[in-house]
């Protein structure tokens, strides 16, 4: 039997600071609430179950997907939404009508983030297999690397198509190593000590409520709820000890990584200088703990995409203009790394060498330009139906006829290949 | 249970044991009536799991083995879609899936000779797959469930000869051996890998070469992560012939005077024990 068992989960929605308090409503799949203040939204679909699911199968399954909730409590400017399908409407939850659905209503410089999948339960085990995507309202994710004048640039994108994860086992005993840490997220202490007084927030699957994040101190958050406007603190580390959980889900750790990716990059409104490092920091660890929980997966692509990430993330952090060499080598690194994951991507690929470009052009080139070159033709020679790999060669031989870039090849040969190159581009066009 | 899934249990129980009574199980393989609609898409076939006997349609462990599998084997479904979108968003070129209810060719792929190879070569069949699932007692031991999966490549083993690439896979499901973590011994990573090679082989036929290299080049990621379930030499077999082919379609692509694409840019390579 096919069915939704999200269908009967609440919907939680987690709100920052400016929001409304009106924020806490239910949001079916079929009309999925947008806040206008959160930078980042990300939303949990129902996981589609193959068979029946027991009643340790439902908890676990819940407890999975409220986690991504109160994981993402670190960040500011956030909300997680909980979508809900409605009984008789199995299209209603497909995840391209609700990616479209929200794409409409998001506003320039939101982010949406979007988590589905399947599972099956058989015999102590839950099966999962998660699916994300993500996207950034009006700006495509694209980074651009100038190669000496600001005429010619190097650029290289994230494609939009949904990231799939492998599929996990989790054992069903997992729910009672992590019940101590869950019920700790759901303690809501009437001060900032966990000694203090306290109240549960209800654990029902039916329970509907929302939060407001009101201010934070030390490693505690205060919290409104919504609607009913009950606060507490809430310790932002009572999810650490439930590593057992992302160890078993690793996708997990790439939310969270994604989440603060977004709110880096922050298109209009980024955070303040002083949070930035600490935002970086927090991305960086989170994709660095899926690299490593997913090693010896087939997911080798997921893997690449998270060291890319990380990369973008440390170029973003360091501002808009122009990066120092020490921030691009740090971003190559960690691009030079992703194409060691999966040496057949194409986008670890193009990230890889449209940064190296930009330290070439800078004299900065530690493997020397020839060897790029030939690294570039080597991508083609893998990927011929890459335009983007095809254009930023084209801009390479710029940089190397007006001399910022020195290659070995005779300036004529160069002006060949690049004619060569040009009518290429025209072609694929 | 789903009726639709009921129902094709039921056919199944019904085929295996009129093909039993028939006693020459390959000797009519179900033809399959939807591979001639679309005929300019590549097509992915997927035929029937079925159970070996009655016994084992009514062994519990096997009926837990077969819905292990379908749920692993539908996460690999997503992967082929997944490549099929992204084909027809950068290439137009549509690939689907097909699904033929009833057709269960025996488990040693006898049932694919060269003329039927031919055949769904040319209604541009990529790959084709189904299983069956049985119960195989060890020597002394009891029947313990078991799953094994065949896999053809048509295009494969119509252009290319076997020495240089084997068409037919079987594997053995869940795999067995050392790996790096346990639920990789119930992924199926090789369907996605083997319809990439199957359309890398028809495209670089046609001289799509562009679509060529870029389906062996996928396949090679599909072949990798296959080997993570274990090594297997006919999986080798097919990585050199995906790199050989790939250069190979480079080199052809590069004299072809029609040709003014990506490829041109590239240099002239040997192609023999190539290693790109």
């Amino acid at each position: 039997m096919k069915r939704s068992f999200g269908s009967t989960l609440a919907c939680l929605i987690l709100c920052a600071v400016a929001l409304p308090a009106a924020a806490g409503v239910q949001s079916p799949c079929a009309d999925p609430i947008i806040l206008p203040g959160p930078k980042v939204q990300v939303f949990i679909m129902p996981y589609q179950a193959q068979g029946q699911l027991s009643a340790r199968g439902h908890e676990l399954a819940t407890i999975l997907q409220r986690h991504v909730l109160f994981a993402a409590l670190k960040y500011p400017s956030i909300a997680v939404e909980e979508l809900t399908g409605e009984p008789g409407e199995p299209k209603g939850c497909e995840p391209e009508r609700i990616m479209s659905r929200v794409g409409a209503k998001l506003q320039d410089g939101q982010a949406a983030i979007f988590l589905w999948g399947r599972l099956f339960e058989q015999g102590d085990a839950i099966r999962l297999q998660s699916t994300l995507a993500f996207t950034m309202h009006g700006s495509p994710d694209k980074l651009q690397w100038s190669l000496g004048d600001a005429a010619n640039h190097a650029s290289a994108s994230v494609p939009g198509d949904p990231v799939l994860f492998a599929a996990r086992q989790i054992p069903l005993d997992l729910l009672q190593a992590i019940q101590p840490a869950y019920r700790e997220a759901r303690r809501f202490h009437k001060a900032p000590d966990a000694s203090s007084s306290f109240f549960d927030l209800p654990d029902s699957p039916e329970a509907r409520f929302g939060y407001e994040v009101l201010e934070t101190r030390d490693d505690w958050m205060h919290i409104r709820l919504i609607p009913g406007g009950d606060d507490g603190w809430v310790p932002a580390h009572a999810l650490a000890s439930a590593d057992n959980l992302k160890g078993s889900f690793p996708e997990l750790y790439f939310v969270d990584g994604l989440i603060g990716y977004h709110q880096l990059w922050g298109v209009g409104s980024r955070p303040a200088a002083a949070n930035r490092g600490r935002m970086l920091e927090l991305t960086r660890a989170s994709f660095d703990r899926y690299i490593q929980q997913a090693a010896g997966r087939a997911e080798s692509e997921a893997r690449a995409l998270a060291m890319i990430l990380k990369g973008n993330a440390t170029l973003r952090a360091a501002g808009p203009g122009e990066w120092s060499t020490q921030t691009l080598q740090q971003a190559q690194a960690l691009y030079r790394d992703g194409q060691e994951l999966a040496p057949t991507s194409t986008i670890a690929s193009n990230f890889f060498l449209a940064c190296s470009s930009a330290l070439c052009a800078r004299g900065a080139c530690a493997d020397g330009s020839d060897q790029l070159h030939e690294q570039y033709l080597r991508a083609i020679a893998r990927d011929p139906t890459s335009t983007e790999l095809v254009t930023n060669l084209d801009r390479f031989y710029g940089a190397a006829q007006s001399g910022r870039i020195r290659l070995s090849v005779p300036a004529d040969q160069i002006a060949e290949q690049r004619a060569r190159t040009s009518r290429v581009q025209r072609e694929m066009h | 249970m789903t009726r639709p899934r009921l129902r094709r249990l039921q056919l199944t129980a019904c085929l295996v044991l009129t093909l039993a009574a028939a006693g020459a199980a390959h000797a009519d393989l179900r033809n399959c009536d939807n591979l001639s609609d679309n005929p300019g898409d590549y097509k992915v076939v997927l035929d029937d799991f079925s159970f070996a006997s009655p016994a084992a349609q009514a062994n519990t462990q096997l009926a837990a083995l077969r819905e292990t599998l379908q749920f692993n084997f539908t996460g690999q479904l997503d992967v082929l879609r997944a490549s099929a979108r992204q084909l027809d968003r950068n290439l137009q070129v549509p690939m689907r899936l097909v699904f033929c209810a009833g057709r269960q060719p025996s488990l040693d792929g006898s049932d694919f000779t060269a003329a039927r190879a031919e055949q769904l070569s040319d209604e541009r069949v990529v790959v084709e797959m189904w299983g069956k699932l049985d119960l195989s007692a060890a020597a002394g031991g009891a029947p313990s469930p078991s799953a094994r999966i065949g896999y053809v490549i048509p295009p494969v083993q119509h252009y290319v000869d076997e020495a240089d690439a084997p068409p037919v896979h079987v594997m053995a499901y869940p795999k067995t051996g050392a790996v790096g973590s346990i639920a990789e011994l119930e992924n199926l990573p090789e369907l996605p890998a083997f319809a990439l090679i199957g359309l890398g082989t028809k495209a670089a036929k046609a001289n799509r070469y562009d679509l060529a290299v870029w389906a062996f080049t996928r396949a090679e990621a599909g072949i990798a992560d296959a080997k993570l379930g274990g090594a297997n030499p006919r999986l080798e077999a097919l990585l050199a012939y995906v790199k050989r082919t790939a250069c190979e379609t480079r080199t052809t692509a590069r004299k072809d005077p029609n040709y003014k694409g990506p490829l041109t840019l590239v240099p002239a390579q040997a192609c023999a024990g190539v290693e790109l």
